[in-house]
């Protein structure tokens, strides 16, 4: 048995590789959207202390 | 709109969301609470008459005939049992002695199904060990 | 161990602190993952009535369970902010919620998609499916009533009523399934039961915990990024900020 046949999940691939594929899809936004926001406060605050200067 | 009137639109908005979730809630807890109805509190009149309701039971063991895409099986609490009819695809759980819940009506002691739904229950394990266990019952 | 606290709670050594810890949080989170994928499609057996289809529990229920467990964090981080007026109590509330959301629309989603092919529908208003939302719901209101104020005082305040008002739809979830009968069947889970092969209780628990380490590190970023908001003012910020020529 390959790992093609093992993961082709009989009749429920696309139910089962959706939940999947939509669950890490989603964390990867959350984790790229922290991230974001992240470097958008260090660039915002850059920003206001070079006016500060 | 002001800073003001957006605060108190917001506001009003959780309120009205409060009372549809509570209102959701007690209907939920209240009368409608039980999704629904065994057979034996069926037969003995609890289940609106008329009207719509569901049915939850197993499907009796050899009950189950299928002609083209109408299926007859019988639903049974191990007290009372009842006559399903149903037109369409079935849940791919539906099989005899399953858990299901039916919607539809009593139509002279039968009953009119529109939709079936497949229940499970909270055991999961590999078929082996299911025919195991079945085979430890014997 | 008031020292400590106190140490802690020092935005300066919180942000240098947590630094460290959010890479030991991540890395476990990556490994359970994989190991998690890997048991939850490969190793685990079908069921011996769903198939494969089981195989989407082990997203659906460490989902549910992450949706009602970040609730009740945000609940008391947010009664903490009320009470002791702590401002990290405040910020852990405010960044959970986000995720908590996601998670909660995760398990909402996943379990439709599971229900189409086992159930039969979509979707039923029975108790567990209706509070779950409702969970959903109070996650979205807390989200913009936070949004609501300009003062994050204020905001903090109102946000942490409603997280505790809310609070009582989280038994409710939880028991629903044993308080009536709704077509979603009880816990397999339990404290003195596990009703499921144990390759299946690995592949849950495997990604359950990996998702609880996301979640850990996930809201020490986002404190981080408060802390350094809050404490625009401070010399220290400033230093780094301007160290940093990135």
């Amino acid at each position: 048995m390959d790992i093609i046949t093992v993961l082709t999940f009989d009749k429920y691939a696309s139910y089962i590789w959706f939940s999947y594929g939509l669950t890490f899809t989603m964390i990867a936004i959350l984790f790229l959207r922290t991230k974001s926001i992240h470097r958008n406060t260090v660039k915002q605050l850059r920003a206001k202390y070079l006016r500060n200067l | 709109m002001t800073k003001r009137q957006n605060r108190m639109a917001l506001v009003a908005l959780l309120v009205a969301g409060a009372i549809l979730a509570i209102t959701l809630l007690i209907q939920a807890l209240g009368s409608n609470t039980n999704y629904f109805y065994s057979p034996t509190e069926v037969a003995e009149g609890k289940a609106p008459v008329g009207k719509s309701f569901r049915l939850g039971g197993l499907v009796s063991k050899g009950s189950v005939v299928r002609k083209d895409m109408k299926v007859t099986f019988k639903v049974t609490d191990k007290a009372n049992e009842f006559t399903i009819e149903y037109t369409g695809i079935l849940p791919d759980l539906f099989r005899e002695g399953q858990g299901i819940i039916t919607t539809g009506s009593l139509v002279n002691g039968t009953f009119m199904a529109t939709e079936v739904l497949a229940k499970h229950d909270e055991n999961y394990m590999p078929p082996e060990v299911a025919d195991a266990l079945k085979k430890a019952e014997q | 161990m008031w020292k400590w606290i106190q140490a802690f709670a020092s935005p300066k050594i919180f942000y240098q602190t947590s630094a460290k810890i959010i890479p030991w949080l991540m890395y476990p989170f990556i490994g359970l993952t994989l190991l998690g994928l890997y048991w939850a499609l490969i190793v685990s057996p079908a069921d011996y009535q769903q198939g494969d289809s089981v195989r989407i529990m082990y997203v659906h229920v460490p989902a549910a369970w992450m949706s009602l467990m970040i609730y009740v964090v945000m609940a008391i981080a947010g009664a903490i902010g009320l009470i002791w007026q702590i401002k990290l109590a405040n910020v852990v509330a405010t960044v959970s919620a986000p995720i908590g959301a996601v998670f909660t629309f995760l398990a909402l989603v996943t379990g439709a998609v599971w229900g189409k092919p086992m159930w039969g529908t979509w979707w039923v208003w029975d108790a567990r499916l209706t509070s779950e939302l409702i969970l959903l719901f109070l996650y979205l209101a807390y989200i913009s009533l936070n949004n609501a104020f300009d003062n994050p005082k204020t905001a903090a305040k109102a946000s942490a009523v409603l997280a505790i008002v809310g609070l009582v739809n989280i038994p409710i979830i939880y028991y629903s399934v044993e308080w009536w009968n709704s077509l979603h069947q009880g816990s397999s889970v339990g404290v003195n039961k596990v009703s499921m092969q144990i390759d299946m209780f690995i592949s849950l628990m495997l990604i359950s915990f990996a998702f609880k380490f996301l979640y850990g590190a996930l809201v020490l970023m986002r404190a981080r990024d408060e802390t350094l908001i809050r404490e625009q003012n401070s010399t220290w910020v400033k230093n780094l900020i301007m160290e940093n020529n990135k």
